[in-house]
């Protein structure tokens, strides 16, 4: 456990530097999460998004990007061994590797507060499908199969507003924040809420769309989503669909910051793809 | 016999576990390790005895596939000079998928192999060009030492540093020369590097096998209990 809050500290530190160093204000807090740490968990995930996204953003504009090496030193000043020549009577950590189950699908668990996306589809854990009982057939009802799998990938966003926070005269609303806003039941619930709820429109599937569309709302401090919007559309209809099913998300357990209930932005992507 | 699953023209290859954020024991900065299944040797204290074996259980990935999940922390690759290191098993088994990913992650990340090298040469210079780092572990030098505890003989180790040797890479290798109770000492241990330092290699890892008893009069060692206590030297 205490290695894990090394590289935990250790990769803070490089997250530190690369946002230091490119100019992206970035403002993290001391880590509370308790139990055993593998050294990263979905906060640290989504600081690493975050940059990304920062970093992409300023490339996007024209600015130069300071990444490649800006921390070289810093894992080996850290103590933690050579690459050629561990300190003398000490165990290598060239240890036994962990068996890993075989997975046909990746699945995502947990709660909201879990999901992590990017924008890069490959990059993406999981993905949420619906494709209708009968793609491209006339006719039917265009539901979704009950028995299809679904998965679910949701985003923080922060694309182009200040890091972690935004005012909006009112409410400030986080990206990222201590404890994120949970789904009632966690993400099996989310994704089964999603699947009840969600309809392919009739008369689409002749046309074979498929794709993805990205949600953003607002969990506020009392759990409500509020403010659907479309981030990345596919097509009317289908953005219709997926803004219908979002506002029909119940309350959520509100995201949590400096020890007060916070808004918090989330994003989450429906990917419609027919089989 | 070994087990391999082959890689050819994007075909999936079983990996034993991938393991993100390994600091500084993989090569340099931040890497993830990325583990084959399959291995031409049998050494009594094996490290991942799940690389043996029929392999049942363990995800099948594509170099696609690989590079999409370890993509995750392309950022720490690129700060720190880190990347993929591939292990096992024995990963130069793949060298077709190695050099597959290498086109997919570009010259920005480094990719290490950790291998015994006991493999034909054609698959070893085939790596040559796309891997930065070798990390060697040679068990011991002396032929009859390394049949003993690995049940092959070396002489393909031998030919491959040869071959990495007469491309000028010796400078990118780290050998690992372990001590194994019971079956070198440290007089075997000191001819293994003078023999290494002979062809031309110069950056050591001298490390102990520290091994648990547990044979219940058996006389067999428990594998899982396999632990390495390093003295190192360079």
């Amino acid at each position: 456990m205490a290695r894990g809050k090394q590289t935990c500290r250790i990769l803070k530190e490089i997250r530190r530097q690369i946002a230091e160093a490119n100019d992206i204000v970035f403002a993290t807090s001391e880590c509370r999460y308790k139990g055993d740490c593998l050294g990263t968990c979905p906060k640290c995930e989504a600081e690493v998004r975050y940059l990304e996204r920062q970093l992409r953003a300023r490339s996007l504009a024209g600015k130069a990007v300071a990444v490649a090496g800006i921390s070289a030193g810093l894992v080996l000043m850290a103590g933690c061994g050579g690459s050629s020549a561990p300190p003398p009577d000490k165990e290598l950590q060239g240890d036994t590797v962990a068996l890993q189950e075989k997975v046909e699908v990746p699945s995502v668990s947990g709660d909201v507060s879990d999901i992590v996306g990017t924008e890069d589809e490959s990059a993406v854990e999981g993905m949420l499908l619906v494709a209708p009982r009968k793609p491209c057939a006339a006719g039917g009802d265009g539901r979704a199969d009950d028995s299809e799998v679904m998965r679910t990938v949701g985003e923080v966003p922060g694309y182009d507003v200040p890091p972690y926070e935004v005012t909006d005269g009112s409410d400030t609303i986080y990206s990222v924040v201590e404890e994120m806003p949970e789904f009632p039941g966690g993400s099996e619930a989310l994704h089964k809420f999603i699947l009840d709820n969600l309809r392919y429109p009739e008369g689409l599937a002749e046309n074979c769309i498929q794709g993805r569309v990205i949600v953003d709302f607002c969990v506020d401090t009392h759990g409500r989503v509020r403010d659907p919007k479309i981030k990345r559309s596919l097509h009317p209809a289908l953005d219709k669909e997926a803004i219908r099913v979002v506002g029909l998300l119940p309350d959520f357990k509100p995201g949590r910051h400096n020890g007060r209930k916070a808004n918090v932005r989330l994003s989450l992507p429906i990917i419609f793809r027919l089989e | 016999m070994v087990s391999v699953s082959v890689s050819m023209n994007g075909q999936k290859v079983k990996m034993i576990g991938i393991i993100r954020h390994r600091l500084s024991t993989d090569g340099d900065g931040v890497t993830t390790l990325a583990a084959f299944h399959g291995c031409p040797l049998r050494c009594r204290h094996c490290l991942n005895p799940q690389s043996l074996g029929g392999g049942d259980g363990f995800r099948e990935y594509t170099p696609d596939e690989l590079y999409a999940e370890t993509s995750i922390d392309n950022l720490y690759f690129l700060a720190t000079h880190g990347g993929v290191t591939f292990g096992g098993g024995e990963p130069c088994l793949y060298p077709k998928f190695i050099c597959d990913f290498r086109k997919l992650c570009g010259p920005a990340w480094r990719i290490n192999i950790e291998t015994s090298l006991n493999v034909p040469g054609e698959w070893v210079k085939t790596l040559i060009p796309v891997v930065d780092t070798f990390i060697i572990d040679i068990k011991d030098m002396n032929p009859g030492i390394y049949q003993s505890y690995t049940g092959q003989a070396n002489d393909l180790v031998a030919a491959n540093l040869r071959l990495i040797v007469g491309a000028g890479r010796q400078g990118d290798c780290i050998v690992r020369i372990p001590l194994i109770p019971g079956y070198n000492n440290d007089a075997d241990r000191a001819a293994s590097r003078s023999a290494l330092e002979e062809l031309g290699f110069s950056r050591f890892d001298l490390f102990t096998y520290k091994i648990k008893s547990n044979d219940h009069g058996t006389g067999k060692t428990n594998m899982q209990d396999t632990e390495r206590d390093s003295s190192a030297d360079s």
